[in-house]
């Protein structure tokens, strides 16, 4: 009987799915510990995870914004910002919006609104007016505001006082009845120019910009900063490297230290259990068995945290609208595992090469 | 299948130091272990009983001289050649029975098939059925861990794992040195058993009792 089984036995090899099984066992098995690694691999995944979707998704939304056509906007400002440019010529201001390259030009800043209204005399009380929406349409009001006082109509002219007032607009493309349709008359009626905090000024195609740019300095006696296309790629090249930067570094410390905390548990837990690693090695485990085992136990264990974190990942991504690219859950994956296995490697070599005889003796 | 009263395990010449500078634990050692009968390896406390079983376990190598297992020479082999010879060959019995306190009570039988490169899952049936033999009930203990049973229940689980391959050499490490008489005789009744199916049983002791069992006595005083 023992002859036949032990030829037989000598043809055997342990097949690596018989030790994954095994390490499954144990690592099922060995709950507490498990868990420990299942959750530091699952937080360190779900990091980098959310991390870089957010990033991504924050970088394309600053990059859609950027390219919109409707923003290419030039934007001239005071450069000091203060409350009461007197840098701002309203004539210079005058000539910008006359350009047939400028499709709006907008102050931004404490303002009068002088419109003339219609049917004026009239002695009816008016507690509200609305503020118009930035392209002076009266279609699309952007609010009311409650007049200070009350108003009899003794004159043709409503003067409001809205604070923060921000209403100056001029350009070719306002209706022929609205009162703002005349740029000279905006300009002359409704704007406070020298007051503006800032300009801005919108052109017909993108092409025009460069033109515009070049007319400025022909304007003279301005202090202005100019925000041209180059300036906007650079913005765009700031704000992708910037969300790319962080990104990538909160996220491969995340991966990094989930790998070391992986290696270290893997380390603390092993050395309570050389008894049973040298038991394996006297019930016939090679080194490599041995190896092997406690490497599977990380992998199924960190496989596990992964398989967690990934479908967390990918349900609050989803639940934000925000998609989180494949390839990115592969490289997490993978780094990942790697990271912790090789931070278990010394560990498992350390199990492997411990010398049994010495471990089993009983003091 | 070793013919009787030959030998499927035995040293000549056997030396062995654990260190460069220390002292010879053997010194020209000549023993050998028949098939098919229990030795009683015995001797006060240092005199190297336990590192005996290691070398015949292929656990330690010896400093010089000759190890064979079954008619193979060792002490040239390589670790991977050990481990496979010892895989297929020695079942071994600890003192303290060294059951993986997470497994239950079957798995840890099992265990002993697998590093066999045997399929734990089919000698489950086997394991039964040696629970049985050890008067342990199959159902309730299969399912439970080892903390839940006793010193002597556990030895005998450590038995049944020992000899599920059905080795041709049995090493046992003061095996019934935590128990009592009952649970004594059930494994030596077991490793018996063993002796007379072929295998070549090895018994470290100090106890009479197991001595009393042993065909021959290695004494090395």
């Amino acid at each position: 009987m023992h002859g036949s089984m032990t030829d037989e036995l000598h043809s055997r090899r342990i097949g690596l799915l018989a030790l994954t099984v095994e390490a499954l066992a144990i690592a099922a098995a060995r709950r507490t510990v498990t868990a420990i690694v299942v959750l530091i691999a699952a937080v360190g995944a779900f990091i980098p995870l959310a991390v870089s979707a957010q990033a991504d998704n924050a970088r394309s939304d600053a990059l859609e914004a950027l390219d919109r056509p409707e923003q290419r906007i030039v934007t001239v400002t005071d450069s000091e910002f203060t409350q009461a440019s007197t840098t701002l010529d309203p004539a210079t201001v005058s000539q910008l919006g006359e350009l047939s390259i400028v499709e709006r030009l907008t102050a931004l800043g404490t303002t009068q609104d002088t419109r003339p209204i219609e049917g004026w005399p009239t002695s009816e009380r008016i507690p509200t007016v609305d503020v118009l929406s930035l392209d002076g349409s009266t279609d699309d009001p952007c609010g009311s505001v409650r007049l200070p006082q009350t108003y009899t109509g003794s004159t043709q002219t409503l003067h409001l006082a809205l604070e923060p007032a921000f209403i100056a607009v001029a350009g070719q493309r306002q209706p022929e009845s609205h009162p703002f349709a005349n740029p000279v008359v905006a300009t002359r009626n409704v704007c406070d120019w020298a007051a503006a905090r800032q300009i801005l000024i919108l052109v017909d195609k993108p092409a025009s910009v460069q033109q515009l740019v070049g007319l400025v300095p022909s304007f003279g006696g301005l202090n202005l900063a100019v925000n041209v296309p180059d300036d906007l790629e650079q913005l765009r090249r700031d704000v992708a490297t910037g969300l790319s930067d962080s990104a990538r570094q909160l996220r491969n410390l995340a991966m990094l230290g989930a790998g070391f905390l992986v290696g270290a548990t893997t380390f603390a837990t092993n050395t309570t259990q050389t008894r049973h690693m040298a038991r394996r090695r006297a019930l016939g485990a090679t080194r490599s068995d041995v190896a092997f085992l406690v490497l599977a136990q990380v992998a199924v264990s960190v496989a596990a945290g992964v398989l967690i974190a990934v479908t967390a990942a990918v349900a609050s991504a989803s639940s934000l609208d925000y998609p989180i690219d494949g390839s990115l859950i592969a490289a997490v994956s993978i780094t990942i595992g790697l990271t912790s296995l090789l931070a278990s490697v010394p560990v498992a070599l350390i199990a492997a090469t411990r010398d049994p005889a010495r471990v089993l003796r009983v003091p | 299948m070793n013919p009787p009263g030959q030998p499927s395990a035995e040293a000549r010449g056997l030396c062995f130091r654990f260190g460069p500078k220390s002292e010879p634990l053997f010194d020209n050692l000549d023993v050998e272990f028949p098939a098919r009968s229990i030795s009683a390896v015995t001797g006060r406390s240092g005199s190297g009983k336990s590192t005996l079983l290691s070398l015949f376990g292929l656990l330690l190598s010896p400093t010089s001289g000759q190890l064979m297992i079954a008619g193979r020479q060792t002490q040239t082999m390589s670790d991977y050649s050990r481990s496979m010879l010892r895989r297929t060959h020695i079942g071994f019995l600890f003192q303290d029975a060294l059951l993986d306190p997470t497994r239950t009570v079957l798995d840890n039988i099992t265990e002993g098939a697998l590093f066999a490169g045997l399929s734990p899952s089919r000698l489950r049936g086997r394991a039964r059925d040696q629970l049985r033999e050890v008067d342990l009930d199959t159902d309730l203990l299969s399912r439970r861990l080892p903390a839940t049973i006793s010193g002597g229940q556990a030895q005998r689980v450590a038995t049944c794992r020992a000899l599920i391959k059905q080795p041709m050499i049995v090493l046992a490490d003061e095996p019934t040195g935590n128990l009592d008489a009952e649970s004594s005789g059930i494994v030596m009744g077991l490793l018996s058993k063993a002796a007379q199916s072929g295998a070549t049983v090895i018994i470290a002791t100090h106890d009479d009792a197991v001595i009393r069992y042993a065909d021959r006595i290695v004494s090395l005083d």
